[in-house]
């Protein structure tokens, strides 16, 4: 077994101890709601377990399991090295603390804001230590993320260590997510001009448009920790900084605009690309209607940057224009979806395989 | 049992448009059904496949047809805040604070069949102002974002006692906000 085997297993292992724990948390709150296990579940109690649930389920587990799986596909079909394997052992190292550390918010020191985090509750109704110890935990888990895509982005743009430096791997990226250079060429009059995009496989393209998403989702659940961290800290050495600081609306549009990034760049594009590369191996043909896949992707990731209003319809100070528009877009995702289902064909899988099942059983019966 | 219902037929409505789906893509994919590749060789053409088109132009019409439905006034909330623009009879003021709504008056009394207007003001956290029947099942809801009046209008077109509850998460203490039988909608038909 090479190094890159055995990082994709460490990551994987570690990832189904999260499950497990984030299944049995799961479990217990369940247990709780038909009113057992009430001695143990204070609704102080309960509500910290379901604060640091989501964290557990979402890093622990499913990051987690993308990274390990990504570490090893993402060099193998691009037959490349991994850019750097240091960044990948420390990205695992500073995930599993970072979560760890996050559980502990909740189950030690009494964090219980709900992943919701909504301005000014986890600065107001919790010790300011318990706020301070979730803020530092999910940092290290936003860290390791964006570790994570860093060595994605130069493993996947640098063409060899040392030619190029992390400018070349931004303006590549940049330029490849967004299909710039397809512009810059429709600017320049250029008719039929074939986007750089189409030299990288399908997997790979949603790879990086699919890390474009959950980087911007990192940097901005990073930012917010670090305003909950900096008043957690004032809170201890007792100074009172106003929470009026913060406006809760703007807070609450900036959170969901940052958080829904994780549903668009993680369970929709990084799973449909998984799919993407797995379908021809599966079935042993090319990808139904390949050369718009990637198109439908960058669709995607467009898409996803405008949806995040379908989570304040029930705010009513919000801006009527900006709930309409967040409908429009979010019925988007219906196309962009209905697209992928076509390319993978899965409801044709699907029936092939329903179609097996009866002649078996036909024959047996 | 009204809104049992309605729910049952918006579920059985779900289930006939994925059947719908999934038979326009059998239809299509037997349509457009290509040779087997096998060497990956061959070089295809760039843009899309008929087959893929058509199903292009189904994904689009369904999306057309299902935003325009969505800010119909068939939607109640959409009617009320786009459409009927109605001026409200009744204004009611609530203020949330530490887990406790302050209610104008216990019960809220509110004509039946007229638009009321409801200003929720939050004075620390975030909470939620939901309206619930007597058999649990709900009326509306909105946010309560403190700094703001989160205003909603609403026509009750049943009499009866109804429950106010929040409806977002504001603390460990937050299922204790719950004040049953606090507004009375008076008068309409029985």
């Amino acid at each position: 077994m090479g190094p890159r085997e055995k990082l994709a297993l460490k990551y994987v292992l570690t990832a189904v101890f999260w499950l497990l724990v984030a299944g049995i948390e799961g479990m217990l709150m369940r247990l709780r709601l038909i009113n057992l296990l009430t001695d143990i579940y204070t609704p102080e109690h309960f509500y910290q377990v379901m604060t640091v649930h989501p964290y557990v389920g979402i890093y622990g587990w499913a990051y987690m399991a993308v990274m390990g799986a990504f570490y090893y596909l993402v060099p193998k079909v691009l037959n490349k090295e991994l850019y750097s394997e240091r960044i990948a052992n420390m990205s695992y190292w500073v995930m599993t603390l970072g979560v760890l550390i996050t559980w502990l918010s909740g189950f030690a020191f009494g964090f219980a804001a709900l992943y919701t985090l909504y301005w000014p509750l986890p600065v107001l109704r919790f010790p300011p230590i318990s706020t301070l110890v979730f803020s530092i935990g999910t940092i290290m888990i936003f860290a390791s993320v964006l570790m994570f895509f860093f060595n994605m982005f130069a493993t996947i743009f640098l063409p060899a260590r040392g030619v190029a430096g992390p400018g070349y791997v931004a303006k590549e990226l940049l330029t490849l997510s967004f299909n710039l250079d397809k512009l810059k060429a429709f600017g320049k009059g250029v008719k039929n001009y074939l986007p750089k995009v189409y030299s990288y496989p399908v997997f790979i393209v949603g790879v990086f448009r699919g890390c474009v998403d959950t980087t911007l989702n990192a940097l901005t659940m990073a930012a917010i920790s670090a305003i909950l961290g900096v008043y957690a800290f004032a809170g201890l050495l007792n100074i009172n900084l106003p929470v009026s600081l913060i406006d809760p609306l703007i807070y609450k549009n900036v959170f969901w605009w940052g958080l829904d990034l994780i549903a668009d760049g993680n369970v929709l594009i990084f799973t449909a690309a998984t799919w993407y590369f797995l379908v021809p191996v599966l079935v042993g043909r090319k990808l139904y209607g390949e050369q718009v896949v990637r198109t439908v992707i960058l669709a995607d990731l467009v898409l996803s940057l405008f949806v995040w209003n379908h989570h304040m319809l029930a705010d009513t100070p919000q801006p009527l224009i900006l709930q309409i528009q967040g409908q429009i877009f979010t019925w988007g995702e219906l196309i962009t979806m209905g697209l992928t289902m076509f390319s993978s064909e899965v409801p044709s899988l699907l029936y092939t395989w329903l179609c097996h099942r009866w002649i078996r059983w036909h024959h047996t019966g | 049992m009204y809104i049992q219902q309605v729910v049952e037929i918006f579920y059985l409505g779900l289930v006939a448009v994925y059947i719908v789906f999934i038979l326009s893509f059998m239809w299509i994919t037997s349509r457009g059904r290509r040779e087997l590749s096998t060497d990956g060789g061959e070089e295809a053409g760039r843009g899309m496949e008929k087959a893929e088109k058509t199903w292009l132009i189904i994904l689009i019409i369904v999306a057309i047809f299902g935003n325009a439905l969505m800010l119909s006034p068939l939607v109640p909330s959409v009617n009320t805040v786009i459409w009927s623009k109605a001026e409200p009879v009744k204004t009611i003021y609530i203020t949330v604070e530490d887990y406790n709504f302050v209610l104008p008056e216990n019960p809220i009394r509110i004509p039946a069949g007229v638009p009321v207007e409801f200003v929720v003001v939050s004075n620390d956290v975030t909470y939620g102002f939901g309206v619930f029947r007597k058999d649990g099942t709900m009326v509306f809801q909105m946010q309560v974002v403190p700094g703001y009046e989160n205003r909603i209008v609403w026509v009750f077109d049943e009499p009866g006692y109804y429950t106010i509850r929040s409806t977002e998460y504001s603390g460990p203490e937050h299922p204790k906000m719950v004040i049953y039988d606090a507004i009375l909608v008076e008068g309409g038909v029985e």
